[in-house]
């Protein structure tokens, strides 16, 4: 019997519409559920973006009216800009891991939210270059240190506790270097009460929410030792599917230019103040 | 008119009026005190130009003098036995003073936000240097104490290495027994009398050299952190006063004048190293105060220099009531058996501690603080926030307490002061 | 005839959206190189049969070791699988034939990222890089070595130059001395040997060849000379198959990484500028 797509017959030409129509978007829709390299976000004239469900200011926040604000929000809506397309925000993921996932995935074109470009993830997705650097502001407990000869000698005591919040963008680097001895616990300020109250006697942080709680509670400061470490300055990425070499490097030389211009250096005046790196 | 004038600037009067000038400008009218701050700083410059070339001059001509003279050995023995006991007393002044008014503990909530948002913000800015602090070591103060360059040592004002070579060289001067030497040692006394002639003429200008130095250190100071660590700094200065009265009694009985008749004679020196947070500035107005009152020339030439750097009672206020202060901060106790280490740990960073510029020397508490398990860090930034507001009262103990030694160690001079030049040299042997 | 139609039609459907769904779900899947690796548990190092200390050598237990064989052992590490070394190669340039046919995932082996070698697979960025050297006879060079460079006096139509079959040194010499005449050899051991005798007027190396060759022949210093060339270095990079480009990627990476924290610096210490390592030499 040979194959004939007919469809003339029993059934009706507005079923036959119909079906071609469903067929055809479920079709196109799959098609946009997979992974957009540059020429399909811009010829879907769309920009989708992951952002980590969280608040981690002053970089993703959400605004009066719900919306996500911040500076990472405020850079990739300069680059969308700059792509000349729209920009969607999937706000689902609660944690760095699950947006790279998300990514991985396709099922965003992009990610961004505190993520730094470990090594770990660089088995599953591209990094674009670095556009905004921080770095690593250890709090230490004074007497602690004091009792271990020093700072550098209680990052080195096998039994000093160390502790760091979810998703800081300072965690890749510190299992590397502290291992079994790092607990990860939900929120900074968890993680510095646990220091407080002498279960631990080091917490890692960035420098931007390190010195946001630190001027939130200032009496703190006769207890803890705050040391910047300017030798590790993990840097803010985008995220994007390990097939989409294109966007990865028209995210590079956008960035490279939003460097070279100064609207880099605006956003970070605007939004970190006296923190700016 | 100048005439006139001279007596009127030199009289405590003129510094009284300079005084509530200096803190009444530097409070309500800071922006002009500000401007004071270039002149203030020549007059200091002044003064220290007299002072180094004077202490070496000085020490070399007076030990000299001395060992030629065969006075030495009673000299020796009494300036140690006093210099040691005066530190170890002022040592157990302070503990009793800081345990018994406890300034560190019971800080309120916003002392404490104060205080920790000053150690915070120079912590996370970098500047905190002191990081990881290697103890000062006795050995090495020793090591340096001798100058490889003296030259170098001179320009850099390192008094200690200074005084050691000015010694020796005394020494050596003293046991040649040559005319030369002799000659040597006169000249030194010669230009010795220079310098105190140009201090004494500097001591003229005084009210307005205080006025410009007094002033701006005001106007720049930091309050929030006052206010935060004001029992300490009271602390401080009413040891430091109330050791500095108690001297005055010592001086007073040994030069046989009135308690107020010291204190007046004192009182340019003592102001001079109010104003100028320098021990050695004050050196020439306190040789020339000690004479008037009376105490031998030689005498009073070597152990004022001396003891400034090697008695500095003000200093062990300073440090001893610091670290109980940290201590008390920090909740950390202090047995009977810590009371040893306060006393003799507040001794060696006193002296430890007069020989370097007061922002380095700082960093000598940690002979108190590291053996008491303390953090050395912290103690740093905020003893030094308030080192404005009492350097100058314990600077002016210091230089009181040479004072007080070289009475003890002196005998009162009996009209001459200085003794005749003995051309047959028989005498001159130990 | 209707049921037909309409199953075909269904079928037609289905198998559309079959399609559809398969493919998308291959988007949804990770990195296929990295996945392979991960799945096999296992990373193969392709290696020459030959040992190049301090590259890879054997040590006194044995064992594999040397700056390839710890670096490997790091990557390995990172990507969470087992390191196995495949010695198979009997030439440098088979060591890349060896990537390429998929007899091991990369190679980290000594091997220069040579323009002729980069047409058949992808190198990451340099991860080491040595001096090349050139051993001179100073009686063949001749007295008319006086005052000019060693290179013009090797780029001469009388001049003999030897290199080992199969390395970066072959295009090196061709390149840089077109007029000599360039003699391979199949080891470096006989190269020197050659030159000894006069065979040769220099061989063309590394400064590792060259130093543990005058470590072991002192005395023949007299009449060849050794010059560790200035000028462009010889880099090492590590191969991986043109069609595994994330593995490219997380490599650089990891290479990125490993010079930011001064580890590559420290390895090219350990194994280059000092001789420590030739104590745990079988």
């Amino acid at each position: 019997m040979r194959l004939r797509l007919s469809f003339s017959g029993s059934f009706p030409a507005g079923r036959q519409i119909a079906f071609l129509a469903l067929a055809g978007a479920v079709f196109l829709g799959l098609t946009r559920l997979a992974a957009a390299d540059l020429e399909d976000v811009l010829a879907a004239k769309q920009l989708r973006v992951g952002v980590i469900a969280s608040e981690a200011p002053p970089l993703v926040q959400t605004d009066a009216r719900g919306a996500p604000s911040g500076l990472e929000i405020d850079f990739i809506t300069e680059v969308a800009r700059r792509m000349e397309v729209s920009l969607t925000f999937v706000r689902t993921a609660r944690t760095p891991d699950e947006l790279v996932a998300q990514v991985a995935r396709g099922e965003v074109d992009a990610g961004i939210g505190q993520l730094t470009d470990s090594l770990e993830w660089a088995k599953s997705v591209r990094f674009s270059r670095p556009y905004l650097e921080l770095h690593e502001l250890r709090l230490v407990d004074r007497m602690a240190a004091t009792r271990a000869g020093g700072a550098t000698a209680l990052f080195a005591d096998p039994s000093a506790g160390v502790t760091a919040a979810t998703g800081s963008i300072v965690l890749p680097a510190l299992q590397e270097e502290f291992g079994a001895r790092l607990t990860v616990l939900p929120t900074l300020a968890e993680a510095i009460d646990t220091v407080l109250a002498g279960k631990a006697a080091i917490v890692v942080a960035d420098n931007l929410a390190g010195s946001r709680w630190l001027q939130a509670h200032p009496a703190a400061g006769l207890r803890l030792q705050a040391i910047p470490r300017a030798d590790r300055r993990p840097g803010l990425v985008i995220a994007v599917h390990w097939k989409a070499d294109d966007l990865q490097a028209w995210l590079n030389l956008c960035i490279e230019k939003c460097l070279l211009d100064g609207s880099l250096d605006a956003l970070a005046a605007k939004h970190l103040g006296e923190n700016r790196p | 008119m100048i005439s006139r004038l001279g007596p009127l600037l030199l009289s405590p009067w003129a510094t009284a009026v300079a005084l509530v000038l200096a803190i009444g400008l530097g409070l309500w009218l800071p922006q002009f005190a500000l401007a004071l701050k270039p002149m203030g700083g020549v007059y200091l410059a002044l003064l220290q130009m007299c002072s180094l070339p004077l202490v070496i001059c000085g020490v070399i001509s007076s030990i000299g003098r001395i060992l030629r003279d065969g006075e030495s050995k009673r000299y020796l023995g009494r300036l140690v036995t006093i210099v040691v006991s005066g530190l170890f007393l002022t040592a157990a002044l302070a503990i009793v003073l800081g345990l018994a008014v406890r300034p560190g503990s019971g800080l309120g909530t916003e002392a404490s936000q104060t205080l920790g948002r000053l150690l915070s913000d120079s912590e996370v800015q970098g500047v905190a240097t002191h990081l990881d602090h290697k103890a000062v070591s006795l050995v090495d103060f020793l090591v340096n104490a001798v100058p490889r360059n003296i030259f170098q040592a001179m320009s850099q004002g390192h008094q200690l290495p200074i005084l050691f070579f000015s010694l020796l060289l005394g020494v050596a001067l003293g046991f040649t027994n040559s005319l030369k030497s002799h000659q040597t040692i006169e000249s030194f006394e010669a230009t010795f009398d220079a310098l105190l002639k140009l201090i004494e003429w500097l001591l003229y200008l005084l009210p307005v050299g205080l006025i410009s130095l007094l002033a701006p250190q005001i106007a720049e100071a930091g309050f929030g952190v006052f206010v935060a660590m004001l029992k300490l700094i009271v602390l401080i200065n009413v040891a430091a006063i109330v050791s500095l009265l108690a001297g005055n009694l010592i001086i007073a009985r040994r030069t046989g004048r009135s308690y107020f008749a010291v204190l007046r004679q004192l009182m340019d020196t003592l102001v001079i190293a109010f104003a100028t947070k320098s021990s050695f500035a004050a050196i020439p107005a306190a040789l020339s105060a000690m004479q008037r009152l009376g105490m031998s020339k030689n005498t009073t030439d070597l152990v004022i220099p001396l003891s400034v750097s090697l008695n500095p009672i003000g200093n062990v206020h300073y440090y001893t009531l610091s670290a109980i202060f940290i201590a008390q901060l920090y909740g950390v106790s202090i047995p009977a058996s810590s009371l040893f280490i306060l006393l003799v740990g507040g001794v060696l960073a006193a002296v430890a501690g007069s020989a370097l510029p007061s922002a380095a020397a700082i960093g000598v508490i940690s002979i108190l603080l590291d053996p008491l398990g303390l953090p050395v860090g912290a103690a740093v930034i905020l003893i030094m926030a308030i080192d404005p507001f009492i350097d100058p009262a314990t600077t002016a103990l210091n230089v009181h307490g040479s004072c007080v030694a070289t009475s003890l160690v002196s005998d009162r001079s009996t009209g001459t002061t200085r003794a005749p030049f003995p051309i047959n040299t028989a005498a001159a042997n130990l | 005839m209707l049921f037909f139609r309409s199953v075909r039609r269904l079928l037609l459907a289905g198998m559309a959206l079959a399609a559809g769904l398969t493919w998308t779900r291959a988007q949804f899947e990770g990195p296929p190189d990295i996945a392979r690796i991960e799945a096999a548990g296992e990373l193969r190092i392709a290696m020459t049969a030959d040992l190049w200390p301090p590259f890879f050598y054997l040590n006194k237990s044995g064992e594999l070791a040397g700056l390839d064989v710890d670096l490997a052992t790091e990557i390995a590490r990172r990507l969470g699988v087992r390191v196995r070394f495949v010695r198979e190669a009997k030439t440098f340039d088979e060591i890349v034939t060896m990537v390429v046919e998929r007899r091991a995932d990369i190679a980290v082996a000594y091997l220069s990222d040579t323009l002729e070698r980069a047409r058949l697979v992808r190198f990451t960025q340099p991860y080491v890089q040595v001096k090349p050297a050139v051993l001179i006879n100073r009686a063949l060079a001749g007295a008319a070595r006086r005052g000019r460079d060693h290179r013009s006096i090797l780029n001469h139509a009388t001049a003999r130059i030897g290199v080992t079959t199969g390395t970066s040194a072959e295009s090196f010499a061709a390149a840089d001395y077109p007029l000599a005449t360039i003699v391979s050899y199949d080891t470096w051991g006989e190269i020197t040997r050659d030159l000894a005798a006069e065979k040769l007027t220099a061989g063309l190396s590394d400064e590792i060849d060259a130093k543990s060759w005058q470590t072991a022949h002192p005395q023949e210093a007299i009449t060849i000379e050794t010059i560790i060339r200035e000028g462009p270095p010889d880099t090492m990079g590590i191969a991986v198959h043109r069609d595994d480009p994330q593995l490219l990627y997380w490599l650089n990476h990891f290479l990125t990484l490993k010079h930011q924290d001064g580890s590559l610096r420290q390895l090219h210490a350990n194994y280059i500028e000092n001789d420590l390592w030739k104590k745990d030499l079988q």
